[in-house]
């Protein structure tokens, strides 16, 4: 587990604007080469599938993770349905504890 | 001397700025309550104790309790721009009066980190955009952890707020001090609970009453991070208003309520100084 590595990607995409652009072309090659903080391989598959139910799982930030879902899947789904599936796809995991 | 004329706490919830919608009136004339308030107190100066959202102060280093020693504070980061539509600002500091600050926390047992490079986030900006729409008064940020566990305890935070009061009364600058405390009442983001109004209305009004009840004992013994969390998993900034009490003395609140939309029960308070 290594949350700080995750909250370090999230926070970089939410934040560089460039990182941001580079990312949503390529979330696959993007998370590939992401070299920023140690990552699990199942992290960073999560990370190059943009999937946001695994990453909750695993303790990602929930500030940092809503953020990023908003900024990398907002317009291809629109914010409603996103909020929506945030919703179904956290409750599956609970509360996970987000200490690092 | 410096003089304490006034204190208050005020939501920080970015999704209002560019909300529109009946459901928010009540918000609305909780800040403009807060606004003539504020004006009527005449500060030379703003202490605005707020938490930022990993924004600048991250996991690579984090403070517990942080004073923003800056003579300028740029305000906002590119991603509350695209996210919440709000402007990127700058503020005045006030290093004179953010070092008695430091000095007399330090003197008192809070060992204060400090910063001479702070950038605020909305939850400075937000506020003063609703409280000091000209942005014309100076501001000391103090940064409190309510986002990274593990958090500071509640006794810790009211504590803080009671030596802060005593360094501003300390303090030889001749300035008007108001504070204000910026944080939540129960809130949710990125969790099952998120952007469907209060996720714990019962919460809220047990917490608007702590303060405007002053129940000090009660408050600091209720709000444990579990607690908090079970209210909504980001509704530790909560604790920032206990930084107020503590500024106050625990005495009650003058003014306490949470104005309900379908964002979240905004929190308005003010005590007398």
């Amino acid at each position: 587990m290594s949350r700080y590595g995750i909250n370090a990607f999230l926070r970089e995409i939410n934040m560089a604007a460039a990182a941001h652009r580079a990312y949503v072309a390529d979330p696959g090659g993007y998370a590939a080469e992401w070299a920023g903080a140690p990552l699990t391989p199942e992290e960073r598959a999560a990370l190059q599938r943009r999937d946001f139910g695994a990453l909750y799982g695993f303790g990602a930030h929930p500030y940092l993770l809503w953020s990023f879902t908003e900024a990398v899947w907002v317009p291809e789904i629109s914010r409603a349905e996103l909020v929506e599936r945030f919703r179904r796809e956290s409750a599956a995991h609970g509360y996970p504890d987000v200490a690092t | 001397m410096a003089e304490l004329v006034g204190v208050y706490g005020s939501t920080h919830n970015p999704l209002l700025w560019r909300a529109r919608g009946q459901d928010l009136d009540s918000t609305r004339a909780g800040f403009d309550r807060l606004r003539d308030r504020l004006a009527r107190a005449r500060p030379d100066v703003l202490v605005v104790v707020a938490t930022d959202h990993l924004t600048q102060w991250f996991y690579d280093n984090m403070p517990a309790f942080l004073v923003g020693k800056a003579e300028h504070i740029p305000a906002t980061f590119w991603n509350e721009e695209r996210e919440f539509g709000l402007p990127y600002r700058e503020l005045a500091g006030d290093a004179a009066l953010a070092r008695d600050l430091l000095g007399g926390g330090i003197e008192r047992g809070v060992d204060f980190a400090a910063s001479d490079a702070f950038r605020a986030d909305h939850s400075v900006l937000l506020p003063l955009l609703y409280l000091t729409p000209e942005l014309d008064v100076p501001v000391v940020p103090v940064f409190t952890n309510c986002m990274a566990p593990p958090l500071p305890g509640a006794a810790r935070f009211f504590q803080v707020g009671q030596v802060l009061r005593q360094a501003i009364e300390d303090s030889p600058l001749e300035r008007r001090v108001a504070v204000i405390a910026s944080g939540h009442l129960a809130t949710e983001v990125g969790g099952p609970r998120h952007f469907a109004g209060s996720p714990d209305p019962g919460f809220d009004e047990r917490a608007v009453t702590w303060l405007a009840e002053g129940r000090v004992d009660e408050a600091l013994a209720a709000l444990t991070y579990d607690r908090l969390r079970e209210a909504g998993n980001v509704s530790h900034q909560f604790l920032n208003f206990l930084v107020a009490m503590g500024v106050a003395d625990g005495r009650p609140a003058v003014h306490a309520e949470g104005a309900r939309s379908r964002f979240a029960t905004s929190p308005f308070f003010e005590w007398e100084p």
